[in-house]
């Protein structure tokens, strides 16, 4: 069984190193691959710029996509995600410390999987992040490759 | 002439018994040869002898006893052959009465006269006069008859009548007779004629006077004339008069006389000739009756006609009561006169002046109006009710006109029965009336008519004049008071009207406005109203524009600007109505720019929000969760106070988390858009109430919520609102061993509130409790964002609840306030804006 990963979309440090924590105390930490910004992450899903050389078709299991992101931000990601033909399953869920109504719209309207709003707490936090890895490396069961493509 | 020959008779007679006298006279005195009756009886002999008249002595048998050779000569005997005949030898077998009479009367001493006819020898019958007195004769008394022979006088008299025949023939009319009255006015002849004009003989007429054929006043009258022409001898000169014929009838004659005199000049009496003129005068009469009663109709106004009218039969018919009523539209018989003295004294209770049909009856004049025909009487009315009058005779005549039964006339107590003349007359009059009576009720009907129209027409004008003057008196008050200008053009583009307003906007006079062409306003053409203006003038479509110009007379104004098409003396004219919107403008622009700026301010209001939910968020994060991993990595290298300041690290950065929560709790309120929804406050504040009671059971709390508070507004807002006022009052209470929080409603009255601000129609609610309250100096203070006037220890909270709830309530255009005590808790006090508003909400909830 190919080995499942998480892509985290995350500028803030503190935030990347509290998730990583989060998924290492629930034996989820070492198959997180962490981008700084949007277009590091669409390079890396998409094999561009640095990622050039990542093999190609090797998708995450899972984007933890924050929306304050710089350069491309949060939700022009998701956009363009599901703008692919290779990314349009993709299963994204947006991890941010915005709790507006707006984004919670704007980002289940561009296809967001999940929205989770990151708690202040940090207990709280750990627990949102344990769910979430949880559910979507070992309960959620993604489209195949194969099926994606004769779809 | 007979009367002449009579005369002579008498004359001789009288002679004769004079003589007689003489010779009584001489027997007596015996002092001459006079007295000796030898004398005295050659004497009375010699008349005897010479008289050419028959004188016959006759003994107290009735026996002739001597006769002279005039009656030899009358009766053809020898005077031998005659003495010794009777009565019955010589006097006509039809006078034997009169032969009888002569003796019973002159035997007794009177003396006897008398027409009669008598026989002679050869048996012929000859009209004779005689006079007869007592003589003495062979010294004892006897009869003396002196008889005159009238055959010659009939023979002439026949004559005169054959000749006085001629005359009255010649003078023509039928009606003519002549006659002769002597100087006290007794008939002493009288033509043949008259038995046909008044019924009596001539010899009726002898020895009376024309004025016993008269009527009472009429005798008066004409006998007053007469006397005053006789004793002037005058002529009689068309003189009129009525008499009564031998039947009873009224004629009317017209006499012309001419007066008798003797030798002397004395007045003997009158001859002359009577003509009857009764018809005309009838005719006459009838015109007369005929031009009175067109008269009366003519000149008589209103229902005193009828009271004239009558006047007119009553008079003619000679009758002492009468009515007269018409038909009205109804059919009944009103009566609008009577004869007043007869309608005081008939009056009885239940009398009316009106008698409808269905009241009429069976009386003679109810059968009189329905058969169509006139009823008479001329006995004593039995049918007369208790009260009325008594009527001795009547007549009932109905007024027909076109076979139909219009009016009544009712006569009576005529003082002589009613008779045919009378009938005639009154048919007459009820046929004259009929047309013009006729005429009259259909013009009293049309007038009535008229009278109904016009005067709902006058009516109608005078509500129509109301209404004009009302109106104009709108349109005045209106053109006057109005804030806006109003002018009025005319087709070629003329002011004709300009109301007060209109020329102080523009910076004109009344007479330069007036004075001016709409399509030459060079301010006109080039804002684009003179093409407007042609388009309404054309199409007489409404137009409305904004335009800012500077006038012809030097003002700058921004105009809203109306033009209408309208009709005035049949032509179009232009409406022009104006508003100086210089201000509005302004202020509209100012407002712009204020919305603008408050736009930009929010924008970056709405960044802050979310970069505060974002980014404030994420430094936090860090400080719970480092001190966190701190603690669990690294406590073992703490010691206790190491390690109370990470604690005190998390509980600060936790504190933050809550107060940026709250901050976004009030910037999303900022952002919410209000809706208008119908807002059950007391279910709300019961919820609230609910939710305390659960979350801390133990807790000993009244909670006295006012039923049936709604209002109108956002319900998710108005919620938070109560739930933070509650909120507010379960805080402050929790040290209370009793707390007591309550909601309702004040009226603005209410001496507790006294805020000035608010309008008398505003509902105030509140909130209240017994809590800790605050002082009041800090009031204002409570409803500033992070403002607390208790410390954190005591109460916990962030200080944005209050400003949250001042937020909304402002939104809705309502104001928050509150009062406190120090340990005597607080109120809340808000309202939600005007009533209109609540009031549009509400209807549009239903």
């Amino acid at each position: 069984m190919k080995k499942k990963r998480i892509l985290l979309v995350e500028d803030n440090d503190d935030d990347v190193i509290l998730t990583l924590r989060a998924l290492e105390e629930n034996h989820i930490g070492n198959e997180v691959d962490v981008v700084r910004n949007g277009a590091e992450a669409l390079d890396f899903l998409f094999g561009r710029g640095k990622y050039k050389d990542r093999k190609a078709g090797s998708l995450p299991t899972i984007v933890l996509l924050d929306l304050k992101l710089p350069k491309v931000d949060g939700l022009e990601v998701l956009r363009r995600i599901r703008a692919d033909e290779r990314t349009k399953f993709l299963p994204v869920v947006i991890l941010t410390s915005s709790s507006e109504e707006n984004d919670l719209i704007n980002g289940y309207e561009l296809g967001a999987n999940s929205y989770v709003c990151k708690p202040i707490e940090f207990e709280e936090f750990a627990r949102a992040v344990k769910q979430l890895g949880l559910y979507w490396l070992l309960l959620n069961e993604p489209i195949s490759k194969k099926v994606q493509e004769e779809i | 002439m007979k009367k002449m020959t009579k005369a002579k008779l008498e004359e001789e007679v009288e002679r004769l018994r004079m003589r007689i006298a003489e010779l009584e006279h001489s027997d007596k005195g015996g002092s001459s040869g006079d007295g000796d009756p030898h004398y005295r009886e050659a004497q009375y002999r010699g008349i005897f002898e010479a008289s050419t008249d028959a004188f016959l002595i006759f003994d107290m048998n009735g026996v002739i006893r001597d006769v002279n050779p005039a009656a030899c000569k009358m009766y053809g005997y020898s005077r031998e052959e005659m003495i010794g005949l009777t009565g019955k030898d010589i006097v006509h077998p039809d006078y034997q009465h009169l032969f009888k009479e002569f003796v019973k009367k002159v035997a007794k001493g009177d003396i006897f006269s008398a027409e009669s006819v008598d026989i002679h020898k050869d048996g012929s019958s000859f009209d004779i006069e005689v006079r007869g007195s007592g003589i003495i004769f062979n010294e004892k008394p006897h009869l003396l008859a002196v008889v005159h022979d009238l055959t010659e006088h009939k023979k002439i008299q026949g004559e005169l009548m054959a000749s006085l025949k001629k005359f009255e023939d010649i003078a023509g009319s039928s009606g003519d007779w002549i006659w002769e009255v002597d100087a006290k006015g007794k008939y002493t002849f009288a033509s043949g004629r008259v038995e046909q004009i008044l019924g009596y003989s001539p010899e009726d007429l002898i020895g009376k006077t024309p004025f016993d054929l008269m009527p009472g006043e009429e005798a008066a009258r004409v006998s007053g004339i007469f006397e005053r022409i006789a004793t002037e001898k005058k002529a009689i000169v068309d003189l009129e008069n009525w008499n009564l014929s031998k039947d009873g009838k009224l004629v009317c004659l017209l006499t012309n006389g001419v007066p008798l005199t003797d030798e002397d000049g004395n007045l003997t009496g009158y001859r002359g000739v009577d003509k009857d003129i009764t018809k005309r005068k009838r005719t006459e009469e009838e015109i007369r009756t005929r031009n009175r009663i067109a008269e009366v109709f003519l000149t008589i106004p209103d229902d005193k006609m009828y009271y004239e009218l009558m006047q007119v039969f009553l008079s003619s018919i000679k009758s002492e009561f009468g009515t007269l009523g018409y038909i009205d539209e109804n059919g009944a018989l009103v009566v609008p006169s009577m004869t007043w003295h007869m309608w005081d004294q008939s009056r009885t209770e239940d009398k009316n002046v009106v008698f409808p049909r269905e009241e009429w009856g069976e009386s003679s004049w109810s059968r009189c109006l329905k058969e169509q025909k006139t009823i008479v009487s001329n006995e004593s009315s039995r049918l007369t009710p208790k009260g009325h009058i008594a009527i001795t005779r009547h007549v009932s005549q109905p007024i027909v006109h076109k076979g139909v039964s219009i009016g009544l006339i009712q006569v009576a107590n005529k003082e002589t029965d009613y008779n045919d003349d009378d009938i005639k007359m009154l048919q007459t009059i009820a046929d004259a009336v009929a047309p013009v009576l006729d005429a009259r009720l259909k013009r009293d009907r049309a007038e009535k008519e008229l009278r109904k129209h016009r005067d709902h027409l006058e009516e109608l004008i005078e509500e129509r004049t109301r209404e004009i003057t009302d109106a104009k008196a709108f349109t005045d008050n209106v053109l006057k008071n109005a804030p806006v200008g109003i002018l009025v053009y005319q087709k070629d583009g003329q002011c004709v009207s300009a109301n007060d307003l209109a020329p102080d906007l523009i910076g004109a006079t009344r007479e330069q406005v007036l004075g001016q062409n709409l399509r030459k306003i060079a301010s006109w053409q080039e804002s684009g109203m003179v093409a407007r203006a042609e388009r309404c003038l054309e199409s007489g479509e409404s137009q409305q524009m904004n335009v800012s110009v500077k006038t012809t007379f030097g003002k700058d104004i921004d105009m809203d600007v109306h033009f209408a098409r309208f009709r005035l003396h049949e032509e179009p004219h232009l409406l022009l109505i104006f508003s100086d919107i210089t201000n509005l403008k302004r202020t509209e622009k100012n407002l712009k720019d204020k919305a603008a700026q408050l736009e930009a301010a929010n924008r970056e209001l709405e960044a802050f929000a979310y970069s505060v939910s974002h980014d404030l968020r994420a430094p936090l994060r860090g400080m719970d969760g480092f001190s966190k991993i701190l603690l669990e990595d690294y406590g073992d290298k703490l010691n206790t106070r190491g390690k109370d300041f990470a604690r005190r690290v998390r509980t600060a950065s936790q504190k933050m988390s809550i107060l940026i929560d709250d901050i976004l709790k009030l910037s999303r309120v900022t952002q919410h858009k209000i809706k208008q929804e119908t807002v059950d406050l007391s279910g709300l504040a019961r919820q609230t109430a609910e939710l305390f009671r659960k979350i801390a059971p133990q807790r000993q709390a009244e909670f006295v919520i006012e039923d049936g508070i709604v209002a109108g507004g956002d319900a998710h807002l108005l919620s938070l609102v109560l739930q933070n006022l509650l909120d507010n009052a379960w805080k402050f209470t929790q040290k209370k061993e009793k707390a007591r929080i309550e909601f309702g409603t004040l009226s603005h009255v209410d001496c507790e509130i006294k805020n000035t601000e608010i309008p008398d129609n505003e509902t105030v609610y509140f909130v209240r409790d017994n809590g800790a309250g605050f002082e009041t100096t800090y009031a204002d203070k409570l409803f500033q964002p992070f403002q607390r006037l208790h410390s954190e220890t005591e109460f916990e909270g962030t200080g944005i609840g209050l400003a949250t709830v001042q937020n909304i309530i402002h939104r809705h255009g309502g104001k928050v306030w509150a009062k406190g005590k120090v340990g005597k808790g607080a109120v809340f006090y808000f309202t939600l804006g005007s009533p209109d508003r609540q009031d549009g909400w509400k209807e549009k909830m239903t």
